[in-house]
Order: structure tokens, then C-alpha cells, then sequence
């Protein structure tokens, strides 16, 4: 092995940092060989005069006010903390009232939506009895047939009014009212059935 | 406070314990105030800088994990501020600055009382000071905390972030720079440059 190599040794062992089986492979390298023994001297020497050189020696008096200023610090530092953990607890409340407005803001509109759109008419009486009268268009006859029917429909359900013959059923709001959508689709029925015959 | 450990100290200073912080700060006031003052050669720096590495430690000690023990964690910050220090500043302090700026009493060394021994070893310790300044920055680190500190280089290592290798392989290479630097003064010339 070349001397360089036990130069590093040297080193770690002025640390207390080498193993037992270098330090044994060292210290016989160092009974033969004259120039480590040299350079562990130099380094020895490096290392006692290092560890004794001067060293800046602060008054206790100094080290009292250092701790006073210190603490001094702290105590401003936590002030501090103290007001941004504030701040911060405000603006979430901020935040969080925000955000359950807009929700409520939100669910206010679709709900809004939801409504009116209930509003529209699923079936529109007025629309079926315009097609079929439509249908029927000048045929008198059919038109008849067609009343006739609408007629003995609604006293039957019992409404308990007396229509005058050929009324119009359209001119007469109670009859719409009166009719449900179960009625409705009777009457189509009917209806059909005596445009076929 | 004194009896409690560090570990105990840690803990109560992170539950909000001001007391315990100050007093893990005077354990290791002085020993930071040296590593520090061994880069800035300036006590208005070393001063700062010491204040801004506890002041670092105590807003950061609810996020320490204490994986480390507390002294290589604060040595670590230490080290992470005078290196940000020194790279803002890029200054290197001559000798002359150093004892312009240096009012506190000096641990001499003892025994010698020959003039001539003294003498010479006066001038081995200023020439051994001039050769640490000049030492490149990472060499210089490992050398500080090592032989100054007193650190292993398994904690050097963990301060500076780095392997134990890494420690051992520029504390080998610092030495060797300073023996060829102070060869005339010292016995024994080590190896001869080839």
C-alpha cells in the first residue's frame, strides 16, 4: 500500500476516526516507514496547536444581554404570530360566508328553474279539443256527433249543470275544469270511435 | 431547567415553553458564537448571525422532527446562515482586521517560558491562523467543526448535509494543505513533493 494512502489514516486517526483493523495496519506501516512517521508528527503538531489557539472570550455581562435581546425577540415574534393567526382565522370565516352564500345563491336559482318549469303544462286540454275540432273542420254533422259526446261525458262525471244543446264546449270554462286527464282520454276515444262510424 | 435534558427542553420548548427555548439557548450560545466567529473574524457579525440562528431555530422548533439531537440542528442553521452571510458579503478578513475587531480576553497558551520557544510558537500560531483563513471554504468548514467544535465526523457530517467520507476526505486534504504550508515551522518536513 502507498503512502498516501496511510496519510488519510494518519488524518482519521488524529479524529478517533478509524477501525481497529487499520489503525492495527497503520501502526506497523508507521515502524517502517519514516516519512508517515514524520508526517504524523506535523500533523500532531497541527492539531495541539489548533485546539490551543485563541479563542474569543465574551464578558458574562455580555451574554446576559445577549439572552435579554433574544428573548426580547421571541416575545415580539409570538406577538406577531399571534396577530397573523387572527387574520388568518378571519379571513376564513370571510371565505366560508362567502361560499355558503353563493351555494345558497345557487340552490336559490335552481330551485327557481325547477319551479317554473313545473308551470308548463304537461297535457293541455285546450290544445287536444282545438286538434280534433280542427279535424273535424266544416262537417257539421261530425260536430255534432263530437259535442254530443263531450256532453253526456261531463254529466255522467257529475258536474250537476245543465248545458244548453250545441253550447260550445269551448266557450264554457267550468267544463275544462271539470274534466281530468283520465276524461280527456275517454273522450278522445269516444271521439275516434265515432268519427268511424 | 438545568436538569432537565436536552430532548425534555425540546419538547416543552414545543409546546410553547419560552423558558425551555432560552435555556437550550444558553447551552450552546457560546459554542455557536466560536464556529461562527472563526468565518466572520467580526464580533458585529458573529453577534447578528448568532441572534439570527436562534431566533431561526425558535420560529422553525415546532417543525423540528428531532431526528437529529438539537445541537447538529442548530450547528446546521449556524452553518446555513454564516455561508449565505459569507456569500453576500464575499469577504475574506486579513489578520489585521481580526485584532482591530477582537476585545475580549484570549486564552493563551501555557508552559513555554523560554523567550525563544515562545516566540516561535507565537509565530507557528499566527502563521497556523493566516493558513486556516486561506483554507478553501468546504475544508475550512469540516476543520472548524472537527477539530475546533470537537464534532465526530458522523455529526459534522449531518450538520454539513454530506457523508462521513466526505468529512474524513477534507479534513485529510485541509491537514495535508496545512502542513505544506507551515512546513518550515514545523519538526518533521512530512512527504516531499515529487
Amino acid at each position: 500500500m502507498k503512502c498516501h494512502k496511510f496519510e488519510r489514516w494518519i488524518s482519521d486517526g488524529i479524529d478517533h476516526a478509524l477501525n481497529e483493523k487499520k489503525s492495527k495496519l497503520l501502526r506497523v506501516h508507521l515502524e517502517r516507514c519514516f516519512s508517515c512517521r514524520s508526517y504524523e508528527e506535523s500533523l500532531g503538531n497541527i492539531q495541539h496547536f489548533a485546539e490551543n489557539l485563541d479563542r474569543p472570550q465574551a464578558s458574562p455581562e455580555y451574554w446576559k444581554g445577549f439572552r435579554s435581546r433574544l428573548k426580547e425577540r421571541m416575545r415580539l415574534e409570538e406577538a406577531d404570530r399571534g396577530r397573523v393567526q387572527a387574520s388568518r382565522l378571519e379571513w376564513k370565516w370571510a371565505w366560508g360566508a362567502i361560499l355558503v352564500l353563493m351555494v345558497g345563491l345557487t340552490f336559490s336559482w335552481l330551485s327557481l328553474r325547477r319551479a317554473s318549469a313545473h308551470d308548463l303544462p304537461l297535457f293541455s286540454l285546450e290544445d287536444s279539443l282545438d286538434r280534433y275540432y280542427q279535424k273535424i273542420g266544416d262537417n257539421a254533422e261530425l260536430e255534432y256527433a263530437f259535442n254530443a259526446v263531450i256532453e253526456n261525458s261531463i254529466i255522467e262525471s257529475g258536474t250537476g249543470r245543465v248545458l244548453e244543446q250545441n253550447l260550445h264546449l269551448l266557450d264554457d270554462p267550468l267544463i275544462w275544469e271539470s274534466l281530468s286527464e283520465e276524461e280527456l282520454k275517454l273522450l278522445e276515444q269516444e271521439v275516434k270511435k265515432e268519427i268511424k262510424t | 431547567m438545568d436538569a432537565f435534558s436536552d430532548e425534555a427542553l425540546v419538547r416543552k420548548a414545543q409546546g410553547g415553553n419560552n423558558e425551555a427555548f432560552t435555556e437550550l439557548a444558553r447551552r450552546y450560545q457560546e459554542r455557536i458564537y466560536h464556529t461562527i466567529f472563526r468565518f466572520t473574524r467580526n464580533h458585529g457579525d458573529t453577534d447578528d448571525l448568532t441572534q439570527e440562528t436562534f431566533m431561526y431555530a425558535f420560529k422553525s422548533l415546532k417543525g423540528f422532527r428531532r431526528k437529529s439531537s438539537f445541537f447538529t440542528w442548530v450547528y446546521r442553521i449556524a452553518v446555513n446562515h454564516t455561508l449565505n452571510f459569507l456569500k453576500k458579503k464575499k469577504q475574506e478578513q486579513g489578520r489585521e482586521e481580526f485584532f482591530e475587531n477582537y476585545s475580549y480576553g484570549r486564552e493563551t497558551e501555557s508552559g513555554d517560558s523560554s523567550p525563544d520557544v515562545s516566540s516561535f510558537n507565537k509565530e507557528l500560531r499566527e502563521k497556523l491562523e493566516d493558513a486556516i483563513e486561506s483554507l478553501p471554504l468546504s475544508y475550512k468548514m469540516s476543520f472548524v467543526l472537527v477539530v475546533f467544535q470537537g464534532l465526530t465526523h458522523n455529526q459534522a457530517a449531518k450538520v454539513l448535509r454530506c457523508s462521513e467520507n466526505t468529512v474524513s476526505w477534507r479534513m485529510h486534504k485541509a491537514r495535508k494543505m496545512l502542513q505544506a504550508g507551515l512546513r518550515p515551522w514545523l519538526s518533521g518536513g512530512g512527504h516531499e513533493v515529487p
